[in-house]
């Protein structure tokens, strides 16, 4: 059974570079890219209008931001390797807080997650660590992993090393209630693992190109998958099958992104390389 | 002793900035009535039996204390009463000297070639320099590499053209066996009317392959220009392909320049140095860029265009180096910059820390059409010409004889970042007349000569055979205190 996505907007040149990263807050999508600034669009309009720009935030540019689930942190970091967090005030316009400044170099903070509340910030570095910053307590630095040394390049809190995959990873996320995680990346294929136990159980194929960027949909019923031939899927994960793809562009997707629900339909974003950023809806047939 | 180690930069930065020291302590110490008078000297040490190596490979050549016994130690000052000669061996030494620790300080490599033409007024002949540089690295104990100075210029070129000398004489290059890079102080004008495009590769490696393959001769793309500074390009082949990038007919189309790196930082780093000038030194070398330079490849969606198809792509992970070195670039180089001149790089380079990836060129090699076929696709598409088209005919470009100003400005610009050691050159040179024009043509003479011994490396190495000979005259000559520079002058 397969479901129909309808593209509902597509913003044109958000960015005047590739489009590396997205985030999501109830009513903001924020993104980021090879040029300095992050843009914030609003989402609760069908014109998704511009709602802020957060100029030079990373002069070499931004290739990772992330938002807390309850949408008042954010996080963003640079090719420079600095990395912002910033606040939401009452009006829904974001400032800078504070940095996690711990002599960082370029890299030492590659993929980043938020815990719930926005408090934590969980960070993979390029030689494979993983480290867990205290964003409240003047960003000092809480825990640090180490890992078998692999480039990390994507992370989720609460994560988990997966084993199975021999290719490089690209796309971590765990499902919404913490009891699956999937993982993709070079190898073409979405693997699912039991969190509890660790196995390997379900593989998806389909992507027929690297897969750089992954999400779960709110209820965890659906995944999102974006690849580097510019292919977007949407997988059933009671049906362990892809149900909708979409190919808007042959350049890289850089970042997929599911958006909160309104209404009945559940909507996603998705960008690349192609500098623009499409907006897609649930058809809600008849 | 046994163990020889090649010293760092910094130590031979150390060794040339404790003679200056020294000499600066000894200007400021002149009343001084302990230091007695004559004491502003450079020492040296000259190998008495044993003549010095022009290339000083091995390192039991660059060894010193075994040959202690046989060395000569010798102080060369100054202002020398009675000795005028000293005083310019003197100027000459500091002159080197000078220009050493600059290439050592900025990183660069130098050759003794243009070491000569950045005062040939003082050295007045190339054979000074030479000499003097092997004496330096002897005192220092280290092989001449080791000052960042080499023999010559270390780049290949392959394809047709005709180069019109400082002498009128005309050398006509057919596009056979590869051949070390001209140096461009001795050419006049240089026709490419023959060709249709220029190709510069960052690697040697693949310089040949593509030589051998004759894609500058006959290829589907037509005939070119082959080029490479095996690695980061040098004075020598940076001033040739400016020269060849500047040699077309005002009223026809500029040829095109085309660079053909690795997929990774060093790469990157590479052709801008030919297009922008190095780094530190981009302020400096105006004229030795070459902004009308084009990537080729190999980028991002040469190397990733199949990936997702086939599992070996032959792509290779980023080192922390390679991470760090992309960083620096994005963060320095002027052009990389939010609405630089090279958006392009600068996106080719956050592509690379993305995805964690770099290729080689080596990678074309395994494609269906090969390296070659590779190149020459790209070649065609670049010029936008369907494939069955003469791209001669299209390309019409007269032959164009260089302005003498265009040839004196690339050497008054090469002359620029000196001048710290203006009045000290005036004074040891004052006593001299520096023919300056006889000992140019004898070193055209020299280069013809040079020139003609063919292929590369046969070149280099006849060349700097014919040294020892004159440096035994020389060191002879030396030791009794008499000027070495009439002697050679006479014997050529």
């Amino acid at each position: 059974m397969s479901k129909q996505y309808l593209t509902t907007y597509t913003i044109d040149h958000a960015h005047p570079t590739d489009i590396f990263s997205l985030s999501a807050t109830a009513s903001q999508i924020l993104s980021s890219s090879g040029s300095s600034s992050i843009q914030v669009h609003s989402t609760n309009q069908s014109d998704f209008p511009l709602f802020q720009t957060l100029d030079n935030a990373h002069k070499l540019g931004c290739h990772h931001t992330a938002t807390s689930r309850d949408g008042h942190v954010a996080a963003s970091v640079g090719f420079g390797g600095e990395v912002k967090i910033w606040a939401a005030g009452d009006d829904g316009r974001w400032a800078e807080r504070n940095r996690i400044v711990d002599g960082n170099k370029a890299g030492e903070i590659w993929s980043m997650a938020l815990s719930e509340d926005g408090h934590y910030l969980a960070a993979t570095s390029f030689d494979g660590r993983i480290n867990i910053w205290d964003n409240l307590a003047n960003g000092a630095k809480i825990r640090e992993f180490e890992t078998k040394g692999s480039f990390g390049m994507s992370i989720d809190l609460a994560c988990r090393y997966p084993n199975g995959l021999v290719n490089p990873v690209r796309a971590v996320a765990f499902s919404p209630k913490g009891t699956l995680l999937a993982a993709a990346g070079d190898s073409r294929v979405i693997a699912l693992y039991d969190v509890s136990s660790g196995d390997q159980v379900a593989t998806l194929t389909g992507h027929g190109a690297w897969i750089f960027s992954l999400d779960w949909s709110d209820t965890g019923e659906f995944l999102l998958s974006g690849a580097f031939d510019g292919k977007v899927k949407v997988w059933s994960i009671e049906q362990r099958t892809c149900v909708a793809t979409h190919t808007e562009t042959e350049k890289t997707i850089w970042s997929v992104k599911w958006l909160p629900k309104t209404g009945k339909n559940e909507g996603f974003a998705a960008a690349g390389a192609n500098r623009s950023i499409s907006f897609y809806r649930e058809a809600t047939g008849g | 002793m046994a163990s020889f180690r090649r010293p760092a930069n910094a130590e031979v930065i150390a060794k040339i900035e404790t003679i200056f020291e020294n000499i600066a302590d000894s200007l400021l110490n002149e009343e001084n009535p302990y230091v007695p008078v004559n004491d502003i000297f450079i020492p040296l040490k000259y190998k008495k039996h044993k003549p010095p190596n022009g290339d000083t490979l091995s390192p039991a050549d660059a060894e010193p204390l075994d040959a202690e016994h046989s060395d000569n130690l010798t102080n060369v000052s100054f202002p020398a009463r009675g000795r005028p000669k000293e005083a310019w061996r003197f100027a000459v030494l500091v002159r080197i000297l000078d220009l050493v620790h600059e290439a050592l300080h900025d990183n660069v490599i130098i050759s003794k070639r243009n070491i000569y033409y950045k005062d040939p007024s003082l050295f007045k002949t190339q054979l000074t320099v030479d000499y003097y540089v092997d004496i330096i690295a002897h005192t220092f104990g280290v092989s001449r590499v080791a000052l960042n100075v080499t023999a010559a210029a270390k780049g290949l070129v392959a394809g047709k053209f005709v180069l019109t000398r400082a002498d009128g004489t005309q050398d006509s290059r057919e596009p056979g066996v590869p051949r070390l890079i001209d140096d461009s102080h001795d050419i006049q004008a240089i026709d490419i009317s023959d060709v249709a495009w220029i190709l510069v590769i960052e690697k040697e490696s693949t310089f040949r392959t593509l030589a051998s393959s004759n894609l500058h001769h006959g290829s589907r793309a037509g005939d070119g220009i082959l080029l490479t500074a095996k690695g980061y390009p040098d004075f020598s082949t940076r001033s040739f392909l400016r020269l060849i990038s500047i040699s077309h007919d005002p009223d026809c189309n500029p040829l095109p320049i085309y660079a053909l790196t690795d997929f990774d930082p060093d790469g990157l780093a590479i052709m801008s140095t030919y297009k922008h000038g190095s780094l530190k030194l981009s302020h400096e070398n105006a004229d030795l860029k070459v902004p009308s330079m084009q990537w080729l490849g190999i980028q991002s969606r040469d190397v990733l265009a199949t990936n997702g198809q086939d599992g070996s792509n032959g792509l290779l992970r980023l080192s922390a180096r390679d991470r760090k070195k992309a960083t620096d670039m994005l963060e320095r180089s002027e052009g990389l910059q939010e609405g630089g001149k090279e958006e392009e790089w600068r996106r080719e380079l956050q592509v690379m820390l993305m995805l964690n990836v770099k290729a080689e060129m080596e990678i074309l090699a395994e494609r269906e059409r090969g390296l070659k076929g590779w190149v020459e696709e790209k070649l065609l598409e670049k010029s936008n010409l369907p494939e069955d088209e003469d791209l001669l005919d299209t390309h019409q470009l007269a032959d164009m004889t260089l302005g003498e100003d265009t040839v004196s400005d690339l050497r008054a610009n090469e002359d620029l970042s000196l001048g710290g050691h203006e009045t000290l050159d005036m004074l040891a040179v004052g006593g001299d007349s520096p023919n300056l024009q006889a000992d140019e043509d004898l070193l055209v003479a020299h280069q013809m000569g040079h020139v003609s011994l063919a292929d590369e490396g046969s070149a280099l190495s006849q060349w700097d055979e014919d040294l020892p000979e004159k440096h035994r005259t020389a060191d002879v000559a030396l030791a009794e205190g008499d000027a070495p520079s009439f002697e050679w002058d006479e014997e050529l």
